[in-house]
């Protein structure tokens, strides 16, 4: 009897020294490289990586535009029914592809931009000295108070209104409903050399809400061809409610990146600014 | 009753001591060295990393510099401002610097109000490019304030590209402008994503907002991706090293690798030179190690087992060998030779053992030869003085008196005690010199028996004991000597008579088992201990308790008896309870 009492304690000192010696090497290596090395297993700090980020417009953080969609209009003078752009479908389609991967890669591919072309060209009954007056007078507006107002877009939406099959759901009304940021890209056929109007300058306009104008010379004109996508780019930044990054005044520039100087630039060589991007994007 | 000592095994010892002290310090060494091995190649992981991220830092630098200096021009003239030099000039300098820079988008003089007056640009759409007012920018102001300047990494779809900002200065070191360029990082990024380390370990560049340059695999992430969601990418972003070592630079990385995480932040344009090398790829050498060296444990674990339990046993079997000699001896056979080839101390030890025995065995032979010689020598005169006494007593030298009678009767028993010694011992020296004669041959037993039990119907009848024999119903032929069985059974009767003290019982019984032929003597005397039992059949032992006192007896019969039956080729036993009685049986084969 003794004798197996003396068995039994040898037997539960010996469990006791392995037991403790066990569990002070797990003390002393755990998370050690040694421990993870021993057992296979690596147990490094636990890692749940939130990659999605919220953007949203610029000056209104409750709207996303994570998921844009933006709707193109080519609508011709009067006067100009017959001057329009050859093959324009497949040119607005090739500049928008990359207007669009420029503005994924500026978002850090958190915003997916797609572009819808209204299939039928709409012919204004207005001719181009109308829409020349209105864009004179917008361009005027638009020194005292940018992107606010433009009565030009007011007069096209009107008359696209209009003209538009609403069966083919292509109103203009922003559908607030659907998951998308909608924006409206109207190219305003005026004819070649209008981009100056009334000795000013012209490569598009926006409007307070989500309209965006260009004319049409910046597809066909050899001389912004290279840039057209960068002005369109441009825009639709204002529809996102960046601000421009230079001077309406005279030719003082904030930036070399799409808001500024950059619009000139080739679509492929601009950048988005960071001090526009650090504001429309939720980390 | 005593209690009987157990003993340990020794064989169980000497193994577990020479396990111990093998696998103990064995394992004490083994965890020892790959503690140092892992840490050892942990630094070392951490040195390489490091090497790795000071190379590619030093090239980024090399690269920074080399565009800078380009950038820093000195006119060999005195004009206060850059405006003042002609435009063609001017034109033909920033042609000749884009082109000794290299990877220059665009380059562009600025006067010193800010005012852009030459431009050469491949990235402008509109030709010739449009000359801005500048003096708002970052890149105009720190370089006309005299500091060089780095922008930020901007991506574009052609790859990623940065400002460069410097200053022009006159012959009397005044500035009068600044140099603006626009440099593309593809040319860096090709050179840096050739950076290896290990098999999978890269290396990638991180801008000063947490987006990647380029990474030297391409899988890792997106040129231009934000990747400041990771902590560890962020905290070198903010300023902090890390070298690998710490706990937190083990880490699980977006591409869901476990890596060893190590980084630098250079300060100049705080992009931030990171490592990642995966754990498996980096202790793979380690690994390899591991498994081997578990491996080699095993099997030095097994050699030490087996060795010591071959050692142990080397050890064991001379002490066995020794010991069972001893047990032998301790039985009384002397011509056992104890055999230990063992060549060292054991050895000497077991031919001493031998010596030992043979002068026991010398000693017995002598003293046997002695025994065997002085009771022969003592045969003769007490038989002859047993006859003489005899004749007197019958009268045969004249007529005795009662006083004469009684003492000679006296010396008579004496005499017969004396040749009942004589005649044992005599019996006890042949058996030992193997000179007692047993003729075994197919006898009838019971024909046999029952001669002697009729022998005793009187001395039985005479101490008040019946002696009761159950005889077989047919005669049993059994392989014997009748002279010695006759001999057998006579001490057998003779003792239950002895020790048999009041009036009882003595049974003659047989039994056939197993080809045997048992014979039972059962008796109701004073029975035996159980540990005078265990001597029983020894020589001259006899039970000695206060009943035996009076009762004569040489402790020769017994020991006589299991002689003449093993000789006979059987078996002989007993079996009593104290008080009540004893049974004393044996056994011969069936003819």
């Amino acid at each position: 009897m003794r004798e197996k009492i003396k068995k039994i304690i040898s037997f539960l000192i010996v469990l006791a020294i392995i037991s403790l010696t066990i569990f002070y090497s797990y003390r002393l290596f755990e998370g050690d490289i040694i421990f993870d090395i021993f057992f296979n297993v690596f147990k490094g700090p636990d890692q749940t990586y939130q990659k999605q980020k919220n953007i949203h417009l610029y000056d209104n953080e409750s709207v996303s535009v994570n998921k844009v969609l933006t709707r193109v209009y080519y609508l011709i003078a009067k006067d100009k029914s017959d001057s329009e752009i050859s093959n324009w479908e497949q040119i607005f389609e090739e500049s928008l592809k990359r207007v669009s991967d420029f503005y994924e890669l500026q978002f850090d591919f958190g915003m997916e931009i797609d572009f819808q072309i209204y299939e039928k060209l709409i012919f204004s009954e207005y001719e181009t000295d109308f829409f020349s007056d209105l864009i004179a007078n917008d361009l005027e507006q638009e020194l005292e108070k940018p992107h606010s107002e433009s009565e030009t877009i007011k007069q096209i939406i009107q008359e696209l209104e209009n003209k538009i099959d609403e069966k083919d759901k292509w109103g203009l009304e922003i559908e607030t409903e659907n998951e998308a940021h909608i924006v409206n890209l109207f190219v305003l056929e005026l004819g070649p050399n209008s981009f100056e109007i009334e000795n000013k300058e012209i490569l598009g306009l926006n409007d307070e809400k989500n309209n965006s104008l260009v004319l049409s010379f910046i597809f066909s004109d050899e001389k912004f061809k290279d840039f057209s996508e960068s002005i369109i780019a441009h825009e639709i930044g204002h529809t996102f409610g960046m601000p421009d990054l230079y001077s309406y005044t005279g030719d003082e520039i904030k930036s070399a990146g799409l808001m500024g100087g950059g619009i000139t630039r080739k679509i492929k060589s601009n950048y988005l600014e960071y001090q526009i991007k650090e504001k429309m994007i939720d980390y | 009753m005593p209690e009987i000592k157990k003993y340990s095994n020794f064989r169980s010892k000497v193994l577990n001591v020479l396990v111990l002290t093998g696998v103990i310090p064995l394992l004490i060494i083994s965890v020892i060295s790959l503690v140092t091995v892992v840490k050892t190649r942990l630094e070392n992981i951490s040195e390489l990393q490091s090497e790795v991220i000071e190379g590619t830092s030093e090239k980024i630098e090399r690269y920074l510099d080399q565009k800078i200096n380009v950038f820093n021009l000195v006119i060999d003239l005195n004009p206060e401002n850059i405006s003042g030099v002609k435009k063609e000039s001017l034109e033909f300098i920033a042609q000749g610097l884009k082109e000794a820079a290299g990877d220059v988008n665009e380059i562009t003089f600025v006067e010193k109000y800010g005012k852009e007056i030459v431009k050469i640009s491949d990235i402008q759409g509109l030709t010739p490019a449009p000359l801005k007012n500048i003096k708002e920018r970052e890149s105009f102001k720190k370089a006309i304030s005299g500091e060089n300047y780095f922008g930020p990494v901007y991506y574009t779809l052609l790859g990623p590209v940065m400002h460069l900002a410097s200053q022009i200065e006159n012959k009397d070191r005044n500035i009068i402008g600044v140099i603006v360029a626009e440099i593309s990082l593809n040319p860096l990024e090709r050179e840096a994503s050739q950076v290896k380390i290990g098999r999978e370990g890269f290396v990638y560049l991180i801008d000063e907002y947490g987006s990647l340059i380029f990474s030297s695999n391409k899988d890792f992430a997106r040129q231009g991706e934000d990747l400041s969601y990771v902590p560890q990418i962020k905290d070198v972003v903010d300023g902090n090293s890390h070298n690998g070592l710490a706990k937190e630079d083990r880490y699980t990385n977006p591409l869901n690798q476990k890596v060893i995480f190590s980084g630098n932040r250079l300060e100049r344009v705080k992009w931030s030179v990171i490592s990642e090398w995966p754990w498996k790829d980096a202790f793979l050498v380690v690994e390899v190690m591991i498994e081997g060296f578990l491996w080699i444990m095993l099997i030095t674990l097994l050699l030490i087992v087996g060795s010591s339990l071959i050692f142990a046993r080397l050890v064991v079997r001379p002490i066995e060998a020794l010991s069972k000699g001893a047990d032998e001896i301790s039985k009384g056979n002397l011509d056992y030779k104890i055999d230990i080839g063992t060549g060292d101390e054991l050895e000497k030890l077991g031919e001493r053992f031998n010596n030992m025995i043979k002068i026991l065995k010398e000693n017995e032979e002598l003293r046997d030869q002695f025994f065997f010689i002085a009771t022969h020598e003592l045969r003769a005169p007490v038989t002859v003085t047993k006859a003489y006494l005899a004749m007197i007593l019958e009268g045969e030298y004249g007529k005795l008196n009662k006083k004469m009678r009684k003492v000679l009767e006296t010396s008579q028993n004496l005499n017969e005690r004396l040749v009942k010694l004589v005649h044992d011992l005599l019996e006890v020296a042949r058996s030992e010199a193997g000179k007692i004669e047993i003729e075994v041959e197919p006898i009838m037993a019971v024909k046999v028996i029952k001669e002697i039990v009729q022998e005793y119907k009187e001395p039985a009848a005479k101490k008040d004991i019946k002696l009761v024999y159950q005889e077989p119903e047919k005669e049993i032929e059994i392989m014997a000597d009748s002279y010695r069985l006759k001999e057998v059974l006579t001490n057998l009767i003779d003792n239950a008579l002895k020790y048999t003290l009041k009036k009882g019982k003595i049974e003659i019984t047989h039994e056939i088992k197993d080809k045997n032929f048992i014979t039972h003597v059962k008796d109701q005397g004073m029975g035996i201990s159980k540990k005078d039992m265990e001597n029983l059949f020894t020589r001259f032992y006899r039970v000695k308790n206060e009943k035996t006192k009076g009762i004569v007896g040489t402790g020769l019969g017994l020991f006589i008896c299991k002689e003449i039956i093993q000789r006979m080729n059987g078996k002989i036993w007993a079996e009593s309870e104290l008080g009540k009685g004893s049974t004393f049986s044996f056994s011969l084969p069936l003819a």
